[in-house]
């Protein structure tokens, strides 16, 4: 089975009727996602693209049985969004929304912690993509075959563009997951890769990592510990100057440790194979590909 | 978006925090303050001397804040004598609050003075503040302005954002990966941004042509690359070729397009005269080759490099 999502998977989407939540909802439904409701304040009651609309997450939870929260809320009101979702005990929240104050992420994953029934993807995330089941987020619907390898990125462009490259050699992916560009996130690479541990269809593990915070050192320091599959990894932002964001909001080199270079000696010394360019990540993904098969 | 020291300390004053003009005293100075740690993720109080590098710091709750204890214990670390610790930490509170308040990511006193009267008195300071909270302190985003600060993802008013660089190139992506993972290729292959730019969402005509004017006059080069996933690669064609009759005779336009429909539409551009590849490491190959032609180019770069 994929991670985070499988089969029995019931999506909701806070912010359905939103431009964005709209928007992708009609494409998640199309890819075959079971979308099974819809939540927004003041227009319960109605239906888009044939998905019921409700007032709020309880009543949706209750009607619909929903257990997974996708959140296009806009980033004023995102923070409420989530802690709706928490509280009504949704079991995976995966927030696309991106622009949302540090002071109110830092608040919702102090929140989080003592929820540990609950699982926060992002903010800032594209979402997850099961190819050929589900696709929760906003991940191009051309993108991804059915396959082995499971892709954690903080990167959606880089992520899709691995992904076609790979579609072109006729690599494909058990699960992608987007865990987002901010500073402050719910779900960290080392979380994701335990998770593609313990998942049978995932034989090998592309990480697509980059400047800012120490997310990276962490995965390595999982490998080291805990991961046994290859891991392929790449780190973009090697030419990234000190102190200059590289348009993440969590792209930027503070402090000795958050630069390229101390994350790409981090993973190799892990272990990983380093790609030190996106066409250098599909000759090691063969490779490792091919080992593993 | 950062103020700077002026700035920082009217609004200290505002703000009931004693703020000194005058000379600075003698006696014993510290600084104090709160920044986001991103390698922890975490809002850390720091306290110092002045003269030592050495900071006191101590990791902060966000959902409980700063307690009092948490004041005492750098009053102490300080050795600052323990009248003094009451007011110190009424001070740090004051302090937070105002972090908070003001959705800084850094706060901090640069220079905090301690007078024989137990007096607390700022004299320098510097506050960032959260630019996607920009929203909810509407007295700073509307004096929101371009800035010089390095750590902006600097935004002209009307423009995109972009990262600057000190090179020759200019870059145009959709994505803040592909701006990264494009400026890192360029510079494996011994060529330098000169700035990246972000287009965020479709790249329409007018984005693509505002991008084309900010990249202007800096860049010898235009390097547009683009991963075509919501939006047809054709349509991008028809802008380029039209920017591209607009761009001076000196500059270089080079493409990369990659996504579903990107084949047809590169034999397009490569038709017209526009060169065009599918991946990264070609398209800084190829800008390279073509820098190398022009030897006006080449020069002016290696003046730039040189400097």
């Amino acid at each position: 089975m994929a991670i985070l999502v499988n089969d029995e998977t019931r999506f909701l989407i806070q912010g359905i009727t939103g431009r964005e939540g709209s928007h992708f909802t009609q494409q998640m439904i199309s890819y075959g996602t079971a979308i099974v409701a819809g939540v927004t304040p003041e227009k319960g009651g109605g239906w888009l693209h044939g998905v019921p609309i409700f007032d709020n997450v309880r009543t949706a939870v209750a009607a619909t049985g929903a257990d997974t929260s996708l959140v296009f809320v806009n980033p004023a009101a995102a923070a409420d969004a989530i802690y709706e979702a928490i509280d009504e005990k949704m079991r995976l929240i995966v927030c696309v929304t991106s622009g949302i104050p540090i002071r109110d992420a830092l608040r919702l994953r102090a929140y989080l912690a003592s929820r540990p029934a609950t699982r926060l993807i992002g903010p800032s995330s594209p979402g997850l993509l099961v190819p050929g089941r589900a696709n929760a987020g906003i991940t191009p619907l051309f993108l991804g075959t059915p396959g082995k390898v499971g892709i954690v990125s903080r990167s959606a462009s880089l992520a899709y563009e691995v992904m076609a490259m790979m579609n072109e050699v006729d690599i494909g992916q058990s699960t992608f997951v987007g865990i987002g560009g901010d500073a402050v996130i719910g779900t960290s690479l080392a979380d994701i890769l335990m998770l593609f541990e313990d998942d049978t269809e995932t034989h090998v593990v592309l990480l697509i990592g980059e400047i800012g915070g120490s997310g990276e050192q962490d995965a390595a320091e999982v490998m080291r510990d805990v991961i046994t599959k290859p891991i392929v990894a790449y780190i973009a932002g090697e030419s990234a100057r000190p102190g200059v964001r590289m348009g993440h909001a969590g792209a930027l080199v503070t402090s000795p440790g958050t630069e390229a270079g101390a994350k790409i000696d981090a993973l190799m010394f892990a272990g990983a194979r380093i790609a030190r360019s996106l066409d250098a990540i599909i000759p090691l993904l063969l490779e490792a590909h091919g080992r593993a098969s | 978006m950062r103020l700077n020291d002026s700035k920082a300390m009217a609004l200290f004053a505002a703000h009931g925090i004693q703020v000194g003009a005058d000379s600075i005293p003698s006696n014993s100075a510290y600084t104090l303050g709160f920044i986001f740690d991103d390698t922890r993720g975490a809002i850390i109080a720091h306290a110092g001397l002045l003269a030592n590098e050495g900071n006191i710091r101590e990791t902060i709750d966000p959902l409980i804040g700063m307690h009092a204890y948490q004041a005492r214990a750098l009053a102490s670390a300080l050795d600052l004598p323990s009248t003094v610790w009451a007011r110190f930490s009424a001070f740090c509170l004051h302090l937070y609050a105002l972090y908070t308040q003001l959705d800084a990511v850094i706060l901090t006193v640069t220079l905090l003075a301690i007078t024989e009267e137990n007096g607390i008195i700022a004299y320098g300071g510097s506050i960032e503040i959260d630019d996607d909270a920009l929203w909810r302190q509407p007295s700073f985003a509307a004096a929101h302005t371009p800035s010089s600060h390095a750590s902006d993802l600097t935004i002209v008013p009307g423009g995109l954002p972009f990262s600057p660089f000190d090179g020759t190139v200019a870059l145009i992506c959709n994505g803040a990966g592909m701006m990264m993972a494009s400026a890192d290729c360029l510079s494996t292959h011994q060529l330098k941004p000169v700035t990246a730019i972000e287009i965020d969402g479709e790249p329409s005509l007018t984005r693509l042509r505002a991008a084309f004017n900010q990249a202007q006059p800096g860049a010898d080069a235009i390097l547009v690359s683009l991963f075509c996933e919501r939006f047809s690669a054709h349509s991008v064609v028809d802008h380029l070729i039209v920017l591209a009759a607009e761009l001076p005779s000196d500059t270089i336009l080079f493409t990369r397009l990659a996504g579903i429909d990107a084949p047809p539409a590169r034999a397009r551009l490569i038709a017209v005269g526009i060169p065009c590849v599918s991946t990264l490491s070609a398209a800084a190959i190829g800008l390279r080759e073509l820098v190398k032609r022009i030897p006006e180019v080449e020069d002016k770069s290696k003046e730039r490099e040189k400097d």
